[in-house]
C-alpha cells in the first residue's frame, strides 16, 4: 500500500515537472484564471448596461430634449442624435441597439392630450438587451412625460406619477441586490476554467506519453495503470485547484470586489471532488483518441456542452426536461449548483451534501470506466 | 442568474400594470390608460423576437472560428514535436509555401462544415437566409481563412501540442464567446471588452452571419467586415511567417 502511494507520488512529481517545463502552458493557465476571469466578468454584461442608443428628434421641443437627457448611463449610453434617414443604415451596421423616434408636434400633442405616438426601434437580434432595455426605455419615457404634463398643466389634478399608481410594487432582490452580473459571471467563469483545464491537461498528459512513446517506459516499470492515472489526476488537479483558489481569492474577491457569502473551505472541498471527476473524464476522453488532434476536436464539443447546459450560462429549469435529466450524468451541473449555494447563499454542509455525494459517485464511476478503458488501450499497445 | 431576475422583474411589473389598468377600467366603466402617449416598440429584423434567429447564425460563427483554429493549431507544432520539421528546414520550401500548404486542407474541411452548418440552420432550425447569399459565403470563406491563419500563428509560437490546443482554446474562446456580439452587441461593450472584441475576427464575422441570415443585408452594408477578415488573415499569416523564420535560424 505504502509502495503504491510512493509510486503515485513519484509519478505525480514527474508530471509536475513536465508541466513546469512548458512555460507557455503555465502562462496560459495564469492568464485564464486571472485576467480572463476579470475580462469576462466585467466586459460581457447581460444586464442592461451602457446599451448604445440614438434619437431622431423631429419635434425639437423642451419635452423631446427632456426625454433625450433622461436616457442616462449606467443603463444606456447617452443617445446620439441622428437624422431620420440614418435609422436604417446605422441599425444595419449594428451601431445602435435602440433608436427612439420623436415625431413632429409631439409636445403639443401631449399637452392637448391627443395621445401621440413615439417609436422605439430595437435591434431584436440583440435579444437580451432589446427585451429588458426596451422595458426600461418605456418606463423612462413615460415618467418624463408624466412629470412634464403635470408641470405644464400647473395643477395636481393631471395624472402624476404618484397619483396614478394605486399600488406600490416593491421588489426585493435577495443574494445579489443590484443584480450585478459580474457577481455571477466571475465565479461561473472560474468553474468553467476548472472544467476546461482539468479535461485538457489530464487528457493531453496521457496522449503526450503515448505520442512520444514514453508510455512504454512506464509499462516496463513495475507500476499499475491505476497508479499512472492517479498520479496524473493528483498532479494536474493540484495545479488547477491552487490556481482556482487564488483566482477566487485574488481576482473575484479582491479585484472585482464580489462578496462571498459562504465558506471558501467548503467550496474548495467540493472543488477537490469535482476536479477528481473532470480529470477522470479527461483520461476517459483521451482513451478514445490516438492523437492530440483527435483529442482536441473531441474535447471542444464536450466542453461546449458542459459550459452551455450546466446551469452556469442559462438556468437548468429553462431546458427541456429530458435534457435536464441527461445532464445529470455529468458532474458539472452538480458542481455549479453546489457552488452557487455555497458561495452566494452561504449554504452549509447540511444543505449541499446531496450534491457532494452525487459528485463523489460520478467521480468513482468515471474513474472506474476510464480505468477499464485505459487498461484496454495498454493491452493493445503491448 | 441576474439576467433572469431582471427579466422576471420587468414581466412582473408589466403584469401588475396591465392588471391595474384592467381593474380600473372595470370599476370605473371607462377605458383607462395611465399613459399620455402611445409607445410603439418596433422589433427590427426579428419581429417575433425569438432568440433562435440570432442564436443560430451566432453559433455558426462560434463553430467557424473555434474548430478550424484548433485543427490548424496542431499543424506546425506537431512537426516540431516529432522532429519532422527538419524536412521543411532542409528543403527549398519557402515559408509561405509551407504555411499555406498547412492551411489549405483545413480551409477545405472548414468550408464543408460551413456548408453543413448553413444547411442545418435552414432545414433543421428553420432560420432562412434573408440577405445576400454571396455575402454570407464570401464571409464564411474569409472567416475560415482568418481562423485557420490564427491557428497557424499559435502553432508557430508554442512548443508543445498541449499548449497549442489549450492556447488556441483559451485565447480564442473569450473574444468569441464574450466579446463577439454573441451575448452583448459590440456597440454596447465598454473599454477593454470592446477592444478585445474588435481585435479578433469573431465579432466581424458575427455581423456578417447575423446580417446575412436575419437582418437581410448584403455586400453594400457588410463589405467593411469582409475587408477586416481579409486583413486578419494577411496579418496572422504574415506574423506566422516571420516567427517561423526565426526558429529556422
Amino acid at each position: 500500500m505504502l509502495r503504491k502511494l510512493l509510486h503515485i507520488l513519484a509519478l505525480g512529481l514527474k508530471e509536475l515537472n513536465s508541466i513546469r517545463a512548458d512555460p507557455i502552458l503555465l502562462a496560459l493557465t495564469v492568464y485564464t484564471f486571472s485576467y480572463a476571469v476579470y475580462a469576462v466578468a466585467t466586459g460581457a454584461k447581460t444586464e442592461v448596461d451602457h446599451v448604445s442608443t440614438a434619437i431622431v428628434d423631429e419635434d425639437r421641443s423642451e419635452l423631446s430634449q427632456l426625454i433625450q437627457q433622461s436616457i442616462l448611463p449606467p443603463f444606456f449610453r447617452p443617445p446620439v442624435e441622428i437624422p431620420a434617414a440614418e435609422i436604417g443604415p446605422s441599425m444595419d451596421a449594428g451601431r445602435y441597439v435602440f433608436v427612439i423616434e420623436i415625431p413632429p408636434k409631439f409636445e403639443q400633442d401631449v399637452i392637448s392630450m391627443r395621445y401621440p405616438s413615439i417609436q422605439i426601434n430595437m435591434d431584436a437580434t440583440a435579444v437580451a438587451q432589446a427585451g429588458n432595455g426596451g422595458a426600461y426605455l418605456q418606463q423612462i419615457v413615460n415618467q418624463v412625460i408624466q412629470t412634464y404634463a403635470t408641470r405644464a398643466a400647473g395643477t395636481l389634478t393631471t395624472p402624476s406619477g404618484a397619483e396614478i399608481q394605486p399600488v406600490n410594487f416593491a421588489v426585493r432582490v435577495v443574494f445579489n441586490p443590484n443584480l450585478k452580473s459580474e457577481w455571477f459571471n466571475s465565479v461561473m467563469q472560474v468553474i468553467n476554467n476548472i472544467t476546461m483545464l482539468s479535461v485538457i491537461l489530464t487528457g493531453a498528459a496521457l496522449i503526450r506519453e503515448r505520442e512520444h512513446g514514453t508510455i512504454e517506459h512506464l509499462l516496463a516499470m513495475p507500476v499499475a495503470p491505476s497508479e499512472i492515472m492517479l498520479s496524473k489526476i493528483w498532479a494536474n488537479g493540484l495545479v488547477i485547484l491552487v490556481a482556482a483558489y487564488l483566482s477566487v481569492k485574488l481576482i473575484v474577491q479582491l479585484w472585482l470586489g464580489v462578496p462571498i457569502a459562504g465558506s471558501l473551505v467548503l467550496f474548495m472541498f467540493g472543488a477537490v471532488v469535482y476536479a477528481f471527476s473532470v480529470t477522470s473524464m479527461g483520461i476517459l476522453l483521451a482513451t478514445f483518441t490516438t492523437s492530440m488532434g483527435q483529442f482536441g476536436l473531441l474535447v471542444i464539443p464536450v466542453l461546449v456542452i458542459l459550459q452551455m447546459l450546466s446551469g452556469s450560462a442559462t438556468p437548468m429549469e429553462t431546458m427541456p426536461v429530458w435534457l435536464q435529466g441527461a445532464m445529470q450524468i455529468f458532474p458539472t451541473p452538480h458542481f455549479v449548483s453546489f457552488s452557487q449555494a455555497v458561495l452566494y447563499r452561504a449554504a452549509g454542509l447540511n444543505i449541499v451534501w446531496p450534491e457532494l455525494l452525487v459528485m463523489a459517485i460520478i467521480s468513482a464511476v468515471y474513474f472506474v470506466i476510464s480505468g477499464v478503458r485505459f487498461r484496454k488501450t495498454l493491452v493493445v499497445l503491448q | 442568474m441576474p439576467f433572469r431576475a431582471e427579466t422576471t422583474r420587468s414581466y412582473l411589473g408589466g403584469v401588475m400594470q396591465s392588471y391595474l389598468a384592467d381593474l380600473s377600467a372595470r370599476l370605473t366603466g371607462k377605458p383607462s390608460s395611465f399613459s399620455l402617449v402611445n409607445i410603439e416598440e418596433r422589433y427590427r429584423y426579428n419581429q417575433s423576437f425569438k432568440s433562435i434567429y440570432s442564436e443560430v447564425p451566432s453559433t455558426i460563427m462560434v463553430m467557424l472560428i473555434l474548430i478550424p483554429a484548433i485543427m490548424t493549431a496542431l499543424g506546425v507544432v506537431r512537426e516540431v514535436e516529432t522532429g519532422s520539421i527538419a524536412n521543411f528546414r532542409s528543403t527549398p520550401v519557402t515559408r509561405f509555401e509551407f504555411l499555406l500548404g498547412k492551411q489549405l486542407p483545413y480551409v477545405v474541411i472548414g468550408l464543408s462544415s460551413f456548408a453543413t452548418l448553413v444547411l442545418l440552420a435552414i432545414f433543421v432550425f428553420g432560420v432562412p437566409v434573408k440577405g445576400s447569399w454571396a455575402a454570407l459565403i464570401a464571409g464564411g470563406l474569409l472567416c475560415i481563412l482568418a481562423a485557420t491563419g490564427f491557428g497557424l500563428l499559435v502553432s508557430t509560437f508554442v512548443k508543445t501540442q498541449v499548449a497549442a490546443i489549450f492556447g488556441t482554446t483559451c485565447i480564442a474562446l473569450i473574444p468569441t464567446a464574450s466579446f463577439s456580439g454573441l451575448l452583448v452587441p459590440v456597440s454596447s461593450l465598454s473599454g477593454a471588452g470592446r477592444a478585445i472584441g474588435l481585435a479578433f475576427p469573431a465579432s466581424w464575422f458575427q455581423q456578417i452571419s447575423v446580417g446575412a441570415f436575419t437582418k437581410g443585408l448584403g455586400f453594400a452594408e457588410l463589405w467593411p467586415n469582409h475587408l477586416a477578415l481579409a486583413g486578419f488573415t494577411v496579418l496572422y499569416i504574415g506574423v506566422a511567417a516571420l516567427v517561423l523564420r526565426k526558429q529556422e535560424a
